[in-house]
């Protein structure tokens, strides 16, 4: 088990600064999930750290030792790509006794290993097959074969669900986290999706142009974002961002807009940062209710847009003058107010801003 | 009915199109079998009997005023067909000694085109470096030059290098023209390849060399195959630049070799012929063995996988 560390680290490709100078520490045995959108840095992160690109400034520690000038070969990593990168002239075994062999293990050795993986990954069947007679599913498992083989210090993943359908992605996922949780080994995953990212990760690195916008477990990241653009990736449907105002009125603080004022409980985590002045607010879907016409305490009218039915869930796409924004709603309140819930029909809802996140309306950042 | 009809129509026509192409070779082996002034001879036949005759001194051959029956219409008396050409190939000519020698050009430049076109491509394909674009551009334009525009030019060069008249110049001239359209192809080849099986074989352990030559050089052979063939026709059966180049006659190829055959008043028709069956007989070898690697080859990287 290895830690990683990664110190000011920068990569220039020409002109365009890629990486801007990250700070990243894995503690050994974790695992890490680099997740953002494209081209935020994340698979060249995970690129430096292989070895596979040249850091353009910082350093990259493994286990302490500097490893910029080391070469990828002899860095004990093992990474597993999004296109598998099996050897197709070679079979499954041999994919996976290719590592060994060019380090000059033994054979006996060779064999046990590549048995050893094989069983882990339920692959036996199929070690005498080429890789153009596999699946895409069982091509993964080959390819995280050849990686368990090795027995190295890091695992490095890139994106390695992404060509896979959504079951056999959430099978991989689960086969991943518990071989991550047989090995013990530390694990570095780079992925686009925020549910790979929240199921997956000890912690996750939210990544954008370059930078690191927040490093934290999934729960943290998720109930309590540093900033805007982290509550907007994570979680889905996309968080719901509000302008507006904080007043004080008496003793209270109010969220002011221009469609609707709720008062701001005292309890709430970042009540104490608070005072007047302009805020963005985001409430996640979860928090906007449907409160039925019979209750008109705290209510707020809203025009029903577009229903879209996800089977235990609907998400119900609403508008308050300009503000577009978003409610998910369970199937069994749904079903007892269909008559109620219909497209351009208006509808009572009220927020919970309990759990809502404020935003500095400058910077963006969490109050 | 229509569909059938259809099919018989096209059948006709491609198997017309078959003998039209094939005739000419076949009439080629024809004439290697006949005597020499047989080329004249007017009959579609490619096998010739020997024509009957009265063997009036018992002597089992047709001799000079022996009378005979003149199936041509040639007013000469004919053998018939025979691997009697073949033979004086064989043994009274030099056909050997310039087989050698085509064997030795031919291989040395495939293997030049083969090692310099297996790695210049994948630099080309794998590596960013100054002059890339220009060097790939160059490439290109070279190929657009017909070989006989460059013959004065390789000639002067030659000279300068004291290599007329040489195996190696002959070698240089016919690598340099090769090679270019090779590396085009290899480096195209290698762009089909996806990057991460090196670095996968990079972080298995091996070397940027170890990681070419394991992985990579195995996966691309429907591509070295093609350029191996490519040098391999451009020297083997080449005969302008040979002609410019070689004077000494123990040096001929097997292209100059054959066209000795043809002299100011007369042809040895049979000996060329059976010379030029022969010369042919290792090409159609290398393409019917290598046939599957020619069509894989040539479809390379039409269709993304």
């Amino acid at each position: 088990m290895s830690s990683v560390m990664l110190k000011k680290l920068s990569k220039f490709y020409g002109s365009q600064e890629i990486l801007k100078g990250i700070d990243l520490e894995i503690k050994s045995g974790e695992f890490l999930v680099l997740v953002g959108p494209s081209g935020c840095g994340k698979s060249t992160s995970l690129r430096l750290i292989a070895g596979l690109e040249e850091v353009t400034s910082g350093e990259i520690y493994i286990n302490d030792l500097l490893v910029n000038e080391i070469d990828p070969s002899n860095r004990d990593i093992a990474m597993v790509f999004q296109n598998y990168a099996l050897y197709p002239q070679m079979t499954v075994r041999e994919n996976m006794a290719f590592g060994l062999k060019i380090r000059k293990f033994n054979q006996s050795e060779v064999d046990n290993r590549v048995l050893e993986a094989s069983d882990i990954l339920q692959i036996q069947n199929l070690l005498d097959r080429k890789p153009k007679e596999l699946s895409g599913g069982q091509r993964q498992r080959v390819a995280l074969g050849r990686a368990i083989v090795r027995q190295p210090k890091v695992f490095l993943f890139d994106e390695p669900l992404s060509n896979l359908d959504a079951k056999l992605r959430q099978e991989m996922r689960i086969e991943i986290k518990r071989l991550h949780d047989l090995l013990g080994t530390t694990m570095i995953y780079v992925t686009h999706d925020q549910v790979e990212a929240m199921t997956m990760g000890d912690r996750i690195a939210v990544m954008n142009q370059g930078f690191i916008e927040q490093i934290d477990t999934p729960e943290n990241t998720y109930k309590k974002p540093s900033n805007k653009f982290t509550s907007t990736f994570i979680g889905t449907p996309q968080i719901n961002l509000f302008n507006g105002k904080i007043e004080k009125k008496d003793s209270d603080l109010f969220f002011i807009t221009s469609q609707f004022s709720v008062k701001i409980n005292n309890s709430h985590y970042q009540y104490l940062n608070l005072n007047e002045s302009k805020i963005v607010v985001g409430i996640r879907p979860e928090d906007i209710r449907y409160v039925d016409e019979k209750n008109t305490k705290n209510i707020i009218k809203a025009s029903v847009n577009f229903i879209e039915y996800l089977g235990q869930d609907l998400n119900i796409h609403l508008s308050m003058g300009k503000m577009n924004f978003t409610m998910k709603l369970d199937d069994t309140i749904f079903s007892k107010s269909k008559d109620s819930i219909k497209v351009n029909q208006k509808i009572n809802i009220n927020i919970n801003l309990d759990n809502v996140h404020f935003f500095d309306f400058e910077t963006g950042e969490a109050v | 009915m229509a569909k059938k009809i259809e099919t018989i129509i096209i059948f006709i026509f491609l198997s017309l199109f078959c003998f039209a192409t094939i005739y000419p070779a076949l009439n080629v082996v024809g004439v290697s079998l006949r005597t020499d002034d047989a080329f004249q001879n007017r009959s579609l036949s490619l096998i010739e009997f020997e024509e009957k005759y009265e063997d009036i001194n018992g002597n089992g051959k047709w001799d000079k005023g022996e009378s005979y029956e003149d199936v041509n219409n040639n007013n000469k008396w004919d053998s018939g067909s025979s691997m009697k050409s073949y033979l004086s190939l064989f043994t009274e000519t030099d056909f050997m000694l310039w087989t050698w020698n085509s064997i030795i050009i031919s291989f040395v430049v495939t293997l030049t085109g083969v090692v310099f076109a297996s790695t210049g491509g994948y630099a080309l394909s794998r590596f960013k470096f100054k002059g890339r674009e220009f060097g790939m551009i160059a490439l290109m334009t070279t190929q657009m030059f017909p070989a006989t525009m460059l013959l004065l030019p390789f000639f002067i060069l030659l000279s300068y290098l004291e290599l007329i008249n040489s195996y190696f110049g002959l070698i240089i001239i016919y690598s340099s023209t090769a090679l270019p359209f090779c590396i085009w192809q290899m480096k195209g080849y290698y762009d089909t390849i996806p990057p991460s099986l090196e670095e996968s074989a990079r972080l298995d352990g091996c070397s940027r060399y170890q990681a070419f030559y394991k992985i990579i050089l195995p996966l691309s052979s429907p591509a070295l195959v093609i350029t191996a063939l490519f040098s391999f026709m451009a020297s083997w059966s080449e005969y302008v630049v040979a002609a410019i180049i070689l004077q000494d006659p123990k040096l001929y190829t097997l292209p100059l070799g054959l066209k000795s055959f043809q002299a100011s008043l007369s042809t040895q028709w049979g000996l060329y012929a059976a010379g030029a069956v022969v010369v042919s007989i290792p090409v159609c070898i290398l393409f019917i063995s290598l046939s599957r690697y020619l069509v894989s080859g040539l479809t390379m990287g039409s269709v993304k996988e």
